[in-house]
């Protein structure tokens, strides 16, 4: 059964990009960030699905380690949040 | 006696105007203490802080006024607010930090030492500045091409017999205006440490990192055109480290290798 999780990025003042890392400057604030992060980031223009954010992040990375992929993006979704760096669509 | 005492603060030209019954005692206390900044061009400045010693005006108003029975008071309150104005005259146009600058005298070679309040800037100036050009000891300004521009205001010396800074004559303690055009050649970001023992020590630290730490201690960041473009062009092939110390003295090992050691 799909998620009704639904994510998209937060403006930012400036980013850099350097060896897959993003270093993004939130008002007055700069933050990296790494792994699935930058991925996520680039993808989210727009309101995505969490299928589609899965769907995206395995065409970068390959197949997540056992069955909870979803898992690791709500993980991963959850701490963008936590930074200002998304918003998220949580009917 | 004059009731106005020109300045150039970070290149903004700010008029320090003295009202009240101690006109007098106030500028003779703030006109060797502003020396360095003293602006010549017989302009009016559009910036202004009044400064009342004595009479019924009293504190750090919204209008712009400062006043106190207490001239020691009345000399931090005047130096937080003419750095305010320095400030927000370049918003948009100088990168700005919280940051102590010292330079090379006949190079312009300059360290910026960036550091919350309170944590060493001043100390640093004091120790390492003599025999070197004092840029700052509170905020270092820096323009497109990195050169700085100077901000040689008075030393605000934390003492702790005083509730008030004491706010000092660079010259009384032997600094000295930078001859040349400063620039900056290395950053340093300062964790002074009580508990530090041995010898000072750089931590270099990657772009990111840099960044990272200077962040905070900048004003107006996000008022620049792409912020983080510019500290990226600032950082490039400049040495940036995180010093780790006890003592601002043990830090002049490493200025031979940063700005040159000719003092």
């Amino acid at each position: 059964m799909s998620s009704p999780v639904r994510a998209r990025r937060r403006p930012v003042t400036d980013q850099l990009e350097r060896d897959g890392e993003w270093l993004l400057l939130v008002e007055d604030r700069a933050v990296r960030v790494t792994g699935l992060a930058p991925v996520i980031l680039a993808f989210t223009d727009d309101w995505r699905t969490l299928d589609e954010l899965v769907a995206e992040l395995e065409r970068a990375f390959g197949e997540a380690p056992g069955d909870n992929a979803a898992g690791l993006v709500l993980q991963a979704l959850d701490e963008l949040a936590g930074q200002d760096l998304i918003e998220l669509d949580v009917p | 006696m004059p009731a106005v005492l020109p300045l150039t603060v970070l290149g903004v030209p700010v008029d320090l105007r003295f009202t009240g019954p101690r006109t007098g005692e106030a500028y003779d206390a703030f006109a060797p203490r502003w020396a360095l900044c003293h602006r010549d061009d017989g302009t009016t400045a559009e910036r202004v802080v009044t400064v009342t010693l004595g009479g019924r005006d009293r504190g750090s108003n919204e209008d712009g006024t400062i006043g106190s029975d207490d001239l020691r008071l009345l000399l931090q309150l005047a130096t937080q607010r003419v750095t305010y104005q320095a400030i927000h005259g370049n918003i948009g146009s100088l990168l700005m930090f919280h940051a102590a600058a010292v330079c090379h005298p006949e190079t312009g070679a300059s360290l910026v030492a960036i550091a919350p309040g309170g944590t060493g800037k001043t100390t640093v100036c004091r120790t390492l500045g003599r025999g070197r050009g004092y840029l700052s000891d509170e905020t270092v300004g820096v323009r497109a091409d990195n050169t700085i521009v100077p901000y040689p205001k008075p030393l605000s010396v934390r003492r702790t017999d005083w509730d008030a800074k004491d706010e000092t004559d660079p010259r009384a303690i032997g600094l000295a205006p930078a001859p040349v055009t400063p620039y900056v050649a290395a950053i340093l970001l300062l964790a002074r440490d009580d508990e530090h023992t041995g010898p000072a020590r750089l931590e270099p630290l990657d772009l990111f990192d840099a960044i990272i730490g200077m962040t905070p201690e900048t004003s107006s960041l996000s008022r620049l055109s792409r912020p983080l473009h510019r500290l990226e062009e600032l950082a490039a092939g400049l040495p940036i480290a995180r010093a780790h110390y006890k003592e601002a003295a043990t830090l002049e090992v490493f200025l031979g290798e940063l700005i040159g050691d000719d003092r």
